[in-house]
């Protein structure tokens, strides 16, 4: 069964529900609110009652967090699908939480602009659910994360209070700026009905390098050059080999950089990029100008922890934040720890930002656990975090916190404050946030 | 506690020279550049986080007002001690801890000044992105604290995107560590929600901040035009075109006369409004980018363009800008400065009606503000000596404030809520939305012992603490404030 055949079934309510069961756990039904007073009173009920509530945008991010503890219904937002308002004049849009990410960009492209978030599966991804699970892609680099461009957010707390934080302009502190805690919050401290967010001018013209070297250090060396150097680029992927393979290209240590700017200064920054990258070893330069086909890789880079294989497989798939300069230590030690654990792993990096993808299709799960407790060890010993992002129940079950463990207790003690504050109850996704608040 | 034991429990914890309690000492600390004024019981000047922590665990037990200050730069008053209580002076934690070029981040102390710290780093190519016009003088733990602006946030952000992380001590005295210099640490946001928390969540004694590549190349332009109308049109014109220049300011004519008189930067005096506006990137491109921005200026009016020939000519025409409240003082001894952001499109519109309020109660209004973002400040000039100017000043600093949030802005785009806009958070939160605040603030700061009666409306607004009633006593001579 697709995944678009859930949500056809959930919304005309054929409830077949284990397609929207949560850790195994099937609620006894599914909401489909179409307004936000209508997610409050689904709320106020259930929190009154005692039910605990599962929110759901496009089921992408369905098996991110720790088990859920109890479920009962689940709060589809897809019947929040509604663009409030497009203000190009102004680079503001304002969004109910269920329009599709991908929805939200093809509106947007009419007027060659962009909303600089990226989600896996972005066709199905809702932009509540993007913000909520605070996704983003390999375009970070330049673009900063969702916190960089929310600008207003909506939301329904667990007792059915509507509030909101922010606005409709680009420069606003007044009050505190509860958006950012909404942002990864996972649906915990409420449900988000809508959000405003600036907006970016579509570059007019772009250029993807793709260049092999010998090894993934010279490929993070090289990329961290191209930063260096001041020339900008939007994104900067290495892949080791068998991460290259996965995503459809050939089996080399691989950096891929996209550049987006007038043509001239694209030509300048290829040229440069070129230059810079030969002293690393860096050869076979291809450079892909073609818009369909730049999306096309860019898509599978995006998809990389999420792509088909894995999901029809037993498989992980970790995420770490670390700093750029580790990166070609941690891609090794990903390598090492799971060869030592008989797994065969891929690894994709966003070098020049830190977020590291690292996944393996497995059979012995005693191996898996391993491989993950001590590769979180190690990252967090250096700083950094890993969050053990997608994986099967049974896995899931056996870690300590898919979180990871690198939160202090003086950084808990306040998340658990606000949760506390917000949701008393735990009416929402009860257990499955960081320290199974 | 009674003041006495206040001070020896203050120098059991502060070295001698950390203490001040005298009143002529504390003279200086009861000013920031709002337009209002308070006397704390004594002021710290702390060397160490250690102290900061048990100044603060004193200060929840017996229930003692803590007020962080920098550098008192602030406009809405922030750092005033409305309550009384130990004002707490960061500016010997000024230190530059430690910078990361190839991870692109550094960790700096509160005190450390804004323009300070890029230049400290310039040699490396990188700089600290965020630049208030008070960044001469304004302090990170101050910016963090406003998520302050500059016209350099049109294109890079507020201080709050530059924020990776914090360690903040709180009412009580516990230390954490929020953040990270990693990506996507899990869990909340804390620092996200500390940035712009006014200094009312606890005491930030170190920040972790993003660096970023210094452009290498720049291009900066002035401008021309008749109206401020013809002006405001161009911007909401640029914008409109999918065009976001790193900075884009206006100055109306008032302003430009005024500037001009004081420093001779090179702004025409003849012209109705100016517009500024800065270019930065590869320097490819960057002359068609120019280009396409004074061929939309030019349709709108533009009589003329000026170029920046030279570093010298820039930082003349910047100086122009970022220094031009020293310059208000020619024309009235008073100025209200405001603080509203409304949507772009909306910019002709609102400044019309800005220049109809004017006329109405009959002020000069000079305009000088963040025209790429909407982010408006009108100045109301005036001579706090005449007899019931304060009333007209601010009815009508309220009205455009007002305006602003009818066309679907905000209150305040960088200047913050403070003491100074508190009555006014009801016309865009309602009590659900300040309540819901109010609780998450509460986790960190339970008993309002961390510089209090800020942000939120509180019932004290009426009466003697009203901010009307202490504009009534206003005090001229605000020569070296920054807008």
């Amino acid at each position: 069964m697709s995944l678009t055949d859930v949500d056809k079934l959930a919304q005309a309510g054929g409830e077949q529900l284990e397609v929207v069961a949560v850790d195994g756990l099937t609620p006894k039904g599914i909401a489909h609110p179409e307004s936000n007073e209508e997610v409050a009173l689904i709320l106020r009920e259930a929190n009154a009652a005692g039910q605990k509530v599962a929110p759901r945008g496009g089921g992408t991010k369905t098996g991110l967090g720790n088990p859920i503890q109890a479920l009962d219904v689940v709060v589809s937002t897809l019947g929040l699908n509604k663009i409030l308002e497009y203000s190009p004049a102004d680079l503001m849009i304002g969004v109910q939480a269920g329009v599709r990410l991908a929805d939200i960009q093809a509106e947007l492209e009419k007027n060659e602009q962009f909303l600089p978030i990226e989600s896996v599966l972005a066709g199905r991804a809702t932009i509540g659910g993007a913000i909520a699970a605070n996704t983003s892609g390999p375009t970070r680099l330049q673009y900063g994360p969702a916190r960089d461009w929310l600008i207003g957010t909506r939301f329904v707390l667990a007792d059915g209070t509507q509030a909101h934080s922010g606005g409709r302009v680009v420069k606003n502190v007044a009050g505190f700026d509860m958006n950012k805690i909404y942002i990864g919050s996972l649906g915990t401290l409420g449900i988000i009905v809508d959000m405003n967010f600036k907006l970016l001018p579509m570059p007019k013209a772009s250029s993807t390098l793709l260049i092999t070297f010998s090894n993934p250090l010279q490929a993070t060396e090289a990329a961290l050059k191209i930063i260096d150097a001041g020339l900008f680029p939007i994104s900067e992927t290495v892949l080791d080999e068998r991460g290259a393979a996965a995503v459809g290209l050939p089996a080399k240590s691989t950096l891929l950089v996209e550049f987006r700017n007038t043509a001239q200064a694209v030509e300048r920054q290829l040229r440069d990029s070129r230059n810079l990258v030969k002293p690393f070893g860096g050869a076979g330069i291809e450079r892909i100008a073609e818009r369909d086909k730049q999306k096309e890789l860019w898509t599978k880079v995006t998809d990389f922890a999420y792509r088909p294989e894995l999901l029809a497989s037993q498989s992980f798939s970790l995420k770490a934040g670390i700093l750029p300069t580790h990166v070609p230590d941690f891609i090794r030690q990903a390598q090492l720890l799971g060869g030592k654990n008989g797994l065969q792993v891929e690894v994709l990096s966003h070098a020049g930002h830190g977020i590291l993808y690292f996944t393996a299709q497995y059979e012995d799960e005693e191996a898996a656990l391993k491989t993950i407790t001590d590769f979180t060890a190690k990252v967090e010993t250096n700083g950094g975090s890993v969050t053990a992002e997608r994986l099967p129940l049974s896995l899931k079950r056996r870690l300590n916190d898919v979180w990871g463990n690198a939160l202090t207790e003086g950084e808990l003690k306040l998340m658990r404050g606000i949760r506390e504050k917000l949701d008393p109850n735990k009416t929402l996704n009860p257990g499955r946030f960081v320290g199974k608040m | 506690m009674e003041k006495k034991e206040l001070i020896t429990a203050l120098n059991q914890i502060f070295e001698a020279d950390s203490v001040l309690h005298d009143p002529v000492d504390l003279l200086l600390y009861e000013y920031d550049f709002s337009i209002d004024s308070a006397r704390p019981e004594a002021v710290v000047i702390p060397r160490t986080t250690a102290q900061i922590a048990q100044l603060m665990a004193l200060c929840e037990k017996e229930q003692i007002p803590v007020v962080p200050r920098g550098a008192g730069t602030g406009l809405s008053g922030g750092s005033i001690p409305v309550r009384g209580g130990v004002v707490v002076s960061m500016s010997r934690l000024k230190k530059l801890i430690k910078h990361d070029v190839p991870n692109r981040y550094a960790l700096v102390q509160p005190g450390m000044v804004n323009f300070d710290l890029s230049a400290e780093i310039a040699s490396t190519g990188y700089f600290f992105a965020p630049d208030p016009a008070s960044q001469k003088a304004s302090t990170i733990g101050g910016n963090l604290a406003l998520n302050s602006g500059g016209p350099h946030c049109l294109a890079h952000g507020t201080t709050t995107n530059h924020i990776l992380g914090t360690e903040i001590v709180l009412a009580g005295g516990e230390v954490v560590r929020t953040g990270s210099p990693t990506p996507d640490r899990p869990g909340y946001d804390l620092t996200g929600f500390i940035v712009g928390s006014e200094g009312t969540l606890g005491i930030v004694t170190e920040a972790t901040v993003k660096l970023m590549k210094i452009p290498e190349a720049v291009q900066t332009f002035l401008a021309l035009f008749e109206t401020i109308e013809a002006a405001s049109a161009a911007v909401a014109e640029v914008i409109g075109a999918g065009i976001v220049p790193a900075a884009l300011e206006m100055l109306d004519q008032v302003m430009i006369q005024m500037v001009e008189k004081a420093m001779h930067v090179g702004y025409p005096p003849e012209a109705g409004a100016v517009l500024l506006i800065e270019v930065d990137g590869l320097s490819e491109g960057l002359d068609e980018l120019t280009e396409e921005i004074i061929a939309i200026c030019r349709r709108n009016g533009a009589f003329d363009v000026k170029y920046a020939t030279s570093e010298e000519e820039r930082v003349n025409l910047w100086k122009g800008r970022k220094s031009a409240a020293g310059a208000l003082g020619q024309v009235a001894p008073n100025f209200y400065l405001h603080d509203g952001v409304v949507p772009r499109s909306k910019l002709p519109e609102v400044m019309r009606r800005v220049g109809e309020i004017g006329r109405e109660y009959n002020l000069p209004i000079a305009n000088i503000f963040h025209a790429g973002d909407g982010n408006l400040h009108p100045n109301i000039l005036f001579d706090a000596r005449e007899p019931g100017i304060m009333e007209r000043v601010l009815e009508a600093g309220e009205k455009i404030l007002h305006l602003c949030v009818e066309v679907g802005g905000t209150i305040s785009g960088e200047h913050g809520i403070g003491t100074e806009k508190q009555e006014y958070m009801s016309w865009i939160f309602s009590e659900d939305d300040m309540e819901t605040m109010r609780k998450v603030k509460s986790v960190f700061n339970p008993s309002d012992v961390v510089n209090p009666w800020k942000v939120f409306p509180t019932k004290h607004s009426c009466g003697e603490i009203s901010l009307r009633m202490r504009i009534l006593k206003a005090k001229p001579g605000m020569e070296e404030a920054w807008i």
